[in-house]
């Protein structure tokens, strides 16, 4: 009786378990984000289904390998990963990825640790967002901003030529007037002097 | 090898007892299906349904415990139709695609899977011991005994595989070994691996 109802929990138990398992690889595949996790010395041992459209590797090609070989800035992610050793949790941190075919993706990486059940670091998860179009268009922004600024740099260089220049022509004018005056003003004593001879 | 001999190897193969859990043919059939795709996954159950032992992987269930020798035999056919030399890449490269590694790799450090993967290993096999015996870091190797388990000699270099992936998922090093160097197929009492790095 007892040996029955140990064996029908057992079941029961292998049957939650599968239950949780089929829920996490679904989960997994499901999400948007490319996800993955490391060994405690940097392996990567699992990818989800975004990680692999996101960098066209598959299990075979890339679990096993070192998380270094899918980052350009090799020293910067080792950085990183003590980072989040220390901090537990990082967020928003910058890189290029190097997708299996060497194509370079802008992506945004965030890490948290991961723990066993007595709370010692086992390893990491990783998530990746690429920021392509994001950095893409800020690129063309800040070109536009450059382009915009030049344009008007020289519309103001413009205007202080135009500026100069009729300043300048002001002047000349209130000179010559004062020339004139002075003139007129020297004919006038002439012609007295004369009526006075 | 020839059909014949094939199935006199698969009738003498299945007579040893000893379970696995049903993750280890998942692990399998994920390797193949990446490998050489779906269709071959199906010539492999083809194969073992004609030596008389019906496979399915689809309907293995993760948790579910089965003949260990079914695995092996199903290794030793993939072996058999894609003309492998020997098991050391599938062992190498099944823990890219199992979930038991996953779950294995709890035990962060080559030093704390040497001193504790004997329990684990128990978690997917009823049969065999895995003993971590040594872990010198000095001198940069570690030794492990796998002890009652004979199914195949195809299997000592599938261990050779795996056992070495373990190693390169847990210790930091460079040109990573694994050498059998005991063998119960050479009269040794167990088979003896050694994992040297630089």
């Amino acid at each position: 009786m007892v040996k029955e109802k140990l064996a029908q929990e057992l079941q029961g138990l292998k049957e939650d378990v599968e239950d949780l398992q089929r829920y996490m690889n679904e989960f997994a595949s499901f999400l948007p984000v490319a996800v993955f996790d490391v060994t405690l010395i940097g392996i990567i041992i699992f990818i989800n289904k975004a990680f692999q459209e996101l960098t066209s590797y598959r299990e075979i090609d890339i679990v096993g390998e070192p998380i270094e070989t899918i980052f350009l800035e090799k020293k910067e992610i080792k950085k990183i990963i003590d980072e989040i050793s220390k901090k537990e949790v990082v967020k928003a941190k910058e890189l290029t990825l190097l997708s299996k075919k060497k194509k370079k993706i802008p992506v945004s990486i965030a890490g948290s640790v991961r723990k066993d059940r007595q709370g010692n670091i086992i390893g990491y998860f990783i998530s990746i967002i690429d920021i392509s179009v994001s950095k893409k268009l800020q690129e063309e922004l800040e070109q536009r901003v450059q382009e915009r600024t030049k344009e008007l740099q020289e519309r103001v260089e413009e205007l202080e030529k135009f500026h100069r220049l009729t300043v300048g022509r002001e002047l000349r004018m209130i000179e010559l007037k004062t020339e004139i005056k002075g003139l007129k003003e020297e004919l006038e004593r002439y012609k007295n002097q004369e009526s006075k001879n | 090898m020839t059909d014949f001999n094939l199935k006199k190897e698969a009738d003498k193969l299945m007579q040893i007892k000893g379970k696995t859990k049903g993750s280890e043919f998942v692990s399998l059939s994920k390797y193949i299906r990446q490998r050489y795709g779906e269709e071959k996954l199906r010539l492999i159950e083809k194969k073992m349904e004609e030596l008389g032992y019906p496979l399915r992987f689809n309907e293995i269930r993760p948790m579910e415990w089965y003949p260990e020798a079914l695995d092996v035999l199903a290794m030793i056919v993939a072996k058999h139709l894609f003309g492998w030399k020997d098991l050391f890449e599938v062992g190498y490269s099944l823990p890219r695609f199992s979930w038991g590694v996953r779950v294995f790799m709890k035990l962060s450090s080559l030093e704390r899977v040497i001193a504790e993967g004997s329990k684990t290993w128990r978690k997917f096999l009823d049969v065999g011991n895995f003993e971590g015996r040594e872990f010198n870091e000095k001198e940069k190797y570690c030794t492990i005994h796998l002890k009652d388990y004979k199914f195949h000699p195809d299997m000592c270099r599938f261990y050779a595989g795996f056992f070495l992936r373990i190693v390169e998922y847990t210790q930091k090093g460079k040109n990573m070994t694994m050498e059998e160097t005991k063998c119960m197929y050479k009269g040794a009492p167990y088979h003896e691996y050694v994992a040297r790095w630089q």
